[in-house]
């Protein structure tokens, strides 16, 4: 147990990390590698959790697919215009106050309900997260919303194929 | 007396909670649409990771078909996120979003 303590420590420094690496880089390309890193991470997360097929499934889909077509994306647009970040505008750092608070009030929240760190979970059984647990939950219990998504993603490949295509050739 | 350490769901909530708010500034701090929407693929990643740790926490992987159906929409978002980016750079000539002041007249 303790290893996967620590694992999850070391991750979730990692993944916190690459996150604000993410927001703190001015060179997309470089916001992209960070997210790609920061991605895996949260997957390895999601291993040590026991969800053994959701944490492949990220690194495939978000990992693979999705950054690369963030990447491609970036490759298509050239690099014409810099973007400046600027630091100190009263109202930015009035959302930055206000989030950090909004942080640390979900978390103060979230040790007052659980009973703070050590709260106890539920016993996790040897199927837990297996793919034929998940399996039997997406194509029974749950096979209407997964088919209302195979039609999402129909529409959302019309409205690309649409959107990208230059004026004469729709 | 031992394990006076555990990692539980009070852990990998507040972790979400930090990604969440990283998200959340790089959304407000940033002008560039592409990271715009990486930053929205954090905060959808945070839901996904609290998701999975009220799964872990009740012993149910029926939760998990919801976090698969939270990465399917993210998939979609940004498929279409980025033909509007593509679209939008082809007529602006501009990816940041401080520029597209169409609106304000």
């Amino acid at each position: 147990m303790i290893i996967k303590d620590v694992l999850f420590l070391i991750f979730a420094v990692i993944s916190a990390v690459t996150a604000a690496l993410v927001v703190a880089l001015k060179n997309p390309v470089s916001s992209a590698m960070s997210m790609i890193a920061c991605l895996f991470s949260i997957a390895m997360v999601y291993f040590i959790m026991g969800a053994h097929f959701v944490g492949t499934v990220q690194i495939l889909v978000y990992a693979g697919a999705i950054m690369v077509l963030f990447l491609f994306v970036i490759m298509l647009l050239e690099k014409r215009d810099v973007e400046e970040i600027e630091k100190a505008s009263p109202a930015r750092i009035i959302n930055l106050v206000l989030i950090t608070a909004m942080l640390i009030s979900v978390i103060a929240a979230l040790a007052v309900s659980l009973g703070g760190p050590g709260a106890q979970a539920a016993g996790i059984t040897e199927t837990f997260g297996t793919i034929r647990e998940v399996g039997m939950a997406v194509f029974t219990k749950y096979i209407f919303a997964f088919e209302l998504l195979s039609v999402l993603i129909l529409v959302a490949m019309a409205g690309v194929v649409t959107l990208s295509a230059k004026d004469g050739e729709r | 007396m031992m394990a006076p350490f555990a990692i539980d769901t009070y852990n990998y909530l507040a972790f979400a909670a930090v990604i969440f708010s990283i998200g959340l500034i790089g959304l407000i701090v940033r002008k560039n649409i592409i990271v715009l929407f990486m930053c929205v693929e954090l905060m959808l990643n945070a839901a996904n990771i609290t998701i999975l740790a009220y799964s872990r926490q009740f012993g149910d992987s029926a939760f998990q078909a919801a976090s698969l159906y939270i990465m399917v929409i993210a998939a979609c978002e940004a498929a279409l996120g980025l033909a509007l980016v593509i679209a939008i750079f082809r007529y602006r000539g501009t990816v940041m979003a401080d520029r597209l002041n169409l609106l304000k007249g």
